[in-house]
């Protein structure tokens, strides 16, 4: 088993590696740029593991097997042989290109925003803006208990509903 | 089968359109499913427009299913380690599948264009609910009808290891409900409370 991986252990070629990876992983398409545009493989890694340690040493021994190999067969290698290496790769990849604002912007999602909690004792709109109505009006409906009669139940039974 | 509940969800950022609370439930077979001009196409197609509903089913006692004393790992006094058996039996694989059925049926009358299911999501939260199971016969229970335990005359015991069943329903209101019953019974007797 590989020990623990530190930073240092990402080494511009692997960084090069990463990115070719990375680029396989999330091209270029229509208005959306590629990853490796985004600066993938530089501090927007270096970001990406600092939020998830647990992410570099399964990324670190991935990249070092992929030696000599273009991003596409990279990838594909490490899919089939080392899922773990992969999950690891492809969740850095995607997560440090969500982060960049550029591509925020392209897909509309602003990130974590700090949103008004409603008032826990205000009604809510649904009850009164008639969206309910129906079921209101409809009243409840049970599945009988078993071995209760149906006497018993203060509503509609479900199966009797047209 | 008895019981289960659905709880609707949101799908979370765009991290959750290529994988769910660790799931993997959008990875298929093939990289490119997932991955290359299919990823941009499923941010575009996902992101924003997901719902996820999880279904909470009630899971039946079995004396198979049971905490007991680990005979070898301990705590650092030498005291024995809590060791958990614990194994998804086949009706609740019955109860989430006929379960899941009938939400894919949901979503797809509501219009949905792709729908995944999980059977179970190991990243998930559990609801550690029995082992005191509540009941009126001392040989099959450990507690009676007001949480008072057979064996102990002034122990009570109030959380969710008295449920007989999970439930099928998320536990804290009924949790919440026994401690004030079992309270106000405890009180109205404590006159006649036996010490053991």
């Amino acid at each position: 088993m590989m020990k623990e991986a530190k930073m240092r252990d990402l080494t511009p070629d692997l960084r090069q590696r990463f990115a070719a990876i990375a680029d396989h992983l999330i091209p270029a398409c229509g208005k959306m740029p590629s990853a490796s545009s985004v600066g993938i493989a530089g501090a927007v890694l270096d970001q990406v593991v600092q939020a998830r340690p647990d992410l570099l040493t399964p990324i670190v021994r991935g990249l070092r097997a992929c030696e000599g190999m273009a991003g596409a067969a990279a990838a594909e290698s490490l899919h089939h042989d080392d899922p773990e290496a992969f999950d690891a790769l492809s969740t850095a990849a995607s997560g440090g290109y969500l982060m960049q604002p550029v591509v925020r912007e392209l897909i509309g999602y602003p990130g974590q925003e700090r949103v008004e909690s409603p008032d826990p004792y205000a009604t809510p709109s649904y009850v009164t803006d008639g969206t309910l109505k129906r079921v209101f009006d409809r009243g409840p409906v049970y599945v009988p208990t078993p071995g209760r009669k149906r006497e018993a139940h203060g509503g509609t039974i479900a199966k009797d509903l047209k | 089968m008895r019981g289960a509940k659905w709880a609707v969800l949101p799908n979370g950022g765009p991290l959750s359109v290529s994988s769910i609370a660790g799931s993997k439930v959008f990875a298929g077979s093939a990289l490119k499913e997932t991955w290359g001009e299919n990823y941009h196409r499923n941010l575009e197609q996902r992101l924003g427009r997901c719902m996820v509903v999880a279904i909470i089913g009630e899971d039946l006692p079995y004396e198979t299913n049971r905490v007991v004393l680990d005979d070898k790992l301990t705590d650092t006094d030498g005291i024995p380690a809590p060791k958990i058996h614990y194994r998804v039996d086949e009706n609740c694989r019955r109860l989430l599948t006929f379960h899941e059925g009938k939400v894919e049926e949901l979503l797809v009358a509501c219009g949905a264009v792709e729908t995944m299911i999980v059977h179970q999501i190991r990243d998930s939260g559990w609801h550690l609910l029995g082992t005191a199971c509540m009941g009126d016969e001392p040989s099959r229970s450990v507690v009676d009808r007001w949480c008072r335990a057979h064996d102990v005359p002034n122990l009570y015991i109030i959380d969710g290891s008295v449920f007989t069943t999970s439930g099928g329903v998320n536990p804290t209101a009924t949790i919440m409900s026994l401690a004030m019953r079992t309270s106000r019974h405890i009180a109205s007797g404590r006159r006649d409370q036996e010490a053991a």
